[in-house]
């Protein structure tokens, strides 16, 4: 997603960048694929800084071999501490440190605005490379906020039906929310808010007839949302794979949110199905650390490549492969 | 669905240059994308929608993966311009109206040559077909001759002449019913 939400637009270029993973359902390996994407990262020799932003559900530490971080995200939110220097945790991984995540009820880390954007200003002030941010499950605005503030939105999916279910949902919970975020007119924003409720009386399903609504009140602003529709892309990452079709399934996702959304979704790979994910993840061990050769590392090396090069996967490589 | 008009190449995904291996797969993918039941699709689209869509993207591929109508369609869309003397196309058109394409194709005209000979004139090969269905090839040269005698029992006869059509991009009902029409009037 280059600059997914046009909110970063206005900082300094040099800024690191920052990709956040989420995905909706709980389970579908976010954090599994943040902390393993790092590690790939930073066997390139990028510095990278994974900061579990699941407030309230945190375990990033654990699939990073760190057991009992002394201070979280937590401490900075809440000022206990007031520098982000200082609740980052170093781990046994080269060029890989962590900032756990809060530790707290889920109603007492609940940041507002202002507050996930001087995060991530600190952030970027940190000599790191890369900021990689691991979301939480659902679709609340402190979620979909880390999301769309981030240089690139990282989806995680499984093949089956309640992930996929999800995953739409969180984009479309995006969408909407990132529509909000460039819209000031009240008129406009009302109408953003009864789109988001799926049985809304003005028969709104889907953004384009959001924007066709809003064209008809202003088409200016109908304009800007076009535009802010277009540069959305979120990527794709389809875990624990067990066949070709589902491998097919990033394709016919990417092809289902073209035609249903009228949003360009990137396809950037796959993890396949693999023992070592549970084997490493019961030893409270990275798995690019315990199976650095197994199948899903290697799966897992493809997608921080393509992260890197800006590509996707090819369904005409794929095809001829098999 | 998104209410944006496309063409058969965006339906399909597809750069104007696609060749017809590209045009097939991308067909395939939309054919398992847009399945009834399909993962990727059955929580955006309703029943209609999806059916709406998938007749769009059939009449795409059918376009598409033949040359003739492939020309005569990126002509309607200014891709390429149309030719001097037969601004209109009017004579391929005419040629159209002659040729066994799926428009035009009946129960009672459907045999082993004709296939073959849209086969040909879409530039596909018999291995290509067998290979993309796992056909034998023996049973697809058996159809073509219309070596009836030959062919394996119904129930089987029918699905390979149902994949054999689709991978050409025509109706598969009519190729099904009237090759097999044709079949059980040659035994009697």
């Amino acid at each position: 997603m280059n600059d997914s939400s046009g909110l970063l637009r206005d900082l300094a270029s040099q800024q690191r960048e920052v990709w956040a993973v989420g995905g909706g359902k709980g389970g579908t390996g976010k954090t599994f694929l943040a902390a393993n994407l790092g590690i790939s990262l930073a066997k390139m020799g990028r510095r990278i800084i994974l900061v579990d932003a699941d407030l309230g559900c945190a375990n990033l530490h654990t699939s990073l071999g760190v057991l009992h971080p002394t201070a979280t995200l937590s401490d900075f939110l809440k000022g206990r501490v007031k520098k982000i220097q200082d609740v980052v945790t170093p781990t046994e991984i080269p060029n890989v440190s962590l900032i756990s995540g809060a530790q707290d009820f889920l109603e007492i880390a609940n940041p507002r605005y202002a507050e996930k954007m001087r995060l991530i200003r600190q952030l970027q002030d940190l000599e790191f490379d890369l900021i990689i941010l691991d979301l939480g499950a659902g679709t609340s605005f402190n979620i979909l906020d880390f999301f769309l503030i981030a240089n690139e939105g990282i989806l995680s999916v499984i093949p089956e039906p309640t992930s996929i279910e999800n995953v739409y949902r969180f984009i479309k919970s995006a969408f909407y929310r990132r529509f909000k975020k460039v819209v000031k007119e009240p008129a406009v924003r009302e109408l953003i808010s009864q789109a988001m409720d799926q049985k809304n009386e003005r028969g709104i399903r889907t953004p384009h007839d959001l924007i066709g609504q809003v064209v008809a009140i202003d088409p200016s602003v109908g304009a800007r949302l076009q535009q802010s529709m277009e540069s959305f892309a979120p990527k794709l990452v389809v875990n624990q794979v067990r066949s070709n079709d589902d491998i097919t399934l990033g394709f016919s996702m990417r092809s289902s949110c073209s035609k249903y959304f009228g949003i360009k979704l990137e396809y950037l790979g796959y993890v396949e199905f693999d023992d070592c994910v549970w084997q490493a993840t019961k030893k409270k061990r990275p798995l690019l650390l315990e199976y650095p050769y197994s199948a899903s590392a290697r799966c897992l090396h493809r997608v921080a490549n393509n992260l890197v090069k800006r590509e996707q996967v090819s369904l005409f490589d794929l095809v001829m492969k098999r | 669905m998104s209410s944006a008009p496309q063409t058969f190449y965006e339906l399909l995904e597809l750069d104007p240059g696609a060749s017809k291996e590209e045009v097939r797969r991308a067909f395939e993918l939309a054919k398992r994308t847009f399945a009834e039941g399909s993962l990727a699709s059955y929580s955006l689209f309703g029943e209609e929608e999806r059916k709406e869509l998938w007749a769009l993207i059939e009449e795409a591929y059918r376009v598409l993966i033949d040359d003739r109508l492939r020309r005569e369609y990126d002509r309607q869309i200014g891709l390429i311009p149309s030719e001097p003397g037969n601004p209109s196309g009017a004579e391929e058109t005419l040629e159209a109206a002659t040729e066994t394409e799926a428009g035009v194709l009946s129960p009672e005209v459907v045999t082993g040559k004709l296939l073959r000979e849209v086969r040909e004139r879409r530039g596909i090969l018999l291995q290509e077909i067998a290979r993309a269905t796992k056909i034998n090839p023996v049973y697809l040269q058996y159809i073509e001759e219309d070596n009836y005698g030959a062919l394996p029992q119904d129930v089987y006869l029918r699905s390979y002449l149902g994949q054999y059509a689709r991978y050409l991009g025509i109706d598969s009902k009519t190729v099904v019913e009237g090759y097999l029409k044709q079949a059980r009037g040659a035994s009697r």
